[in-house]
């Protein structure tokens, strides 16, 4: 059981923790995330059949990420009746100082845009498009048929570009 | 007249152009789309750090010990609560019915009598002194005796203090 389990850590691991931090922008609660959702591997590995771990691990850390993000909006949203924040501002600018973990420019604005898109599209594309997951684990994971997830990343895909052209033309003008 | 693709369909007829295309499509909002796609891939990848890794190895660790630390502590309470019966003092048996019954001697049927005699004497002793004391006390009543036929033969019935006779 031990074993199976660090194999499982060392295989998905890095996985999760990437798509922790692309979901919430900040290290420290992409690595909370990741550690909570590893422990609940440990309590659980006995009963997922081999093949069913990725799609669990991936649901697990999602779930645990979607919680966070919806209480960072609750939080925003008071915030935002208290201070009258700059609506300009996107998610990924209530990050924490932690969170440059993309150098380059390029990288930060992908990454940006990439937490201001709504759900199923984020996470589709980093699952499709970052991660190179198959398609058929993303669809057993979102609970999409597969080619629902094809159709659907493309859309996010393409939602994506044109807010970082517009984004882009925007700096320019 | 020609119909128009599903929508549906047409965006997956995309995506499958793009999945399968090495090279940069020739339609230029595919070729973006393409460009794009590829400079998605691996933004963001990090290692799971050490740490993690290290408080997860340690919690597997604790929770395999779990059992075995309550299964000690386990035997550690049974192995206590075994000395603690083996060792408690033997309890008295109550008495069975035939022991249970006494039978007095003559010299404790003589002693309980003259405890019985010693109460009854000091007893009307006490009562004797007591009536004679609050005797003094005592006003007679005035009981109409002098209304009756001969009560001079009365008066010293009631006045006598021993009415027995």
């Amino acid at each position: 059981m031990k074993r199976r389990f660090e194999q499982l850590v060392d295989q998905h691991g890095s996985r999760l923790y990437q798509l922790a931090r692309l979901m919430l922008g900040r290290d420290d609660e992409a690595e909370d995330v990741a550690q909570e959702t590893l422990v609940k591997l440990w309590r659980n590995v006995d009963s997922l059949h081999a093949g069913q771990e990725l799609p669990w691990l991936i649901t697990c850390t999602r779930n645990a990420c979607l919680d966070i993000l919806r209480g960072r909006t609750r939080t925003r949203g008071l915030l935002q009746l208290v201070a009258s924040e700059n609506k300009a501002q996107g998610p990924a600018d209530h990050t924490g100082p932690g969170d440059e973990f993309d150098s380059g420019e390029r990288a930060r604005e992908l990454r940006v845009a990439l937490a201001g898109m709504p759900e199923p599209a984020r996470s589709l594309l980093i699952l499709r498009d970052i991660q190179e997951l198959d398609v058929a684990t993303v669809a057993s994971t979102l609970e999409l048929s597969e080619n629902q997830v094809k159709v659907y990343t493309f859309r996010a895909r393409r939602q994506l570009r044109h807010r970082l052209e517009e984004e882009s033309d925007a700096q320019v003008a | 007249m020609h119909k128009s693709p599903d929508p549906f369909e047409r965006d997956l007829e995309r995506e499958n152009a793009l999945e399968d295309s090495r090279t940069v499509p020739r339609e230029p909002e595919l070729a973006a789309d393409w460009a794009l796609k590829r400079e998605l891939v691996g933004l963001g990848a990090a290692e799971l750090p050490v740490a993690v890794k290290t408080r997860l190895r340690r919690n597997a660790h604790m929770e395999q010990r779990g059992p075995w630390l309550m299964g000690i502590a386990a035997a550690l309470v049974v192995a206590v609560v075994v000395a603690a019966v083996l060792q408690s003092p033997t309890v008295q048996q109550p008495p069975t019915g035939s022991q249970s019954v006494v039978t007095p001697t003559a010299r404790d049927l003589a002693e309980l009598q003259f405890a019985f005699d010693t109460i009854n004497r000091t007893g009307k002793r006490a009562a004797a002194k007591a009536g004679r004391e609050v005797q003094q006390s005592l006003v007679m009543p005035d009981l109409g005796l002098s209304e009756l036929p001969y009560a001079g033969y009365v008066r010293p019935y009631f006045e006598r203090p021993d009415r027995s006779g």
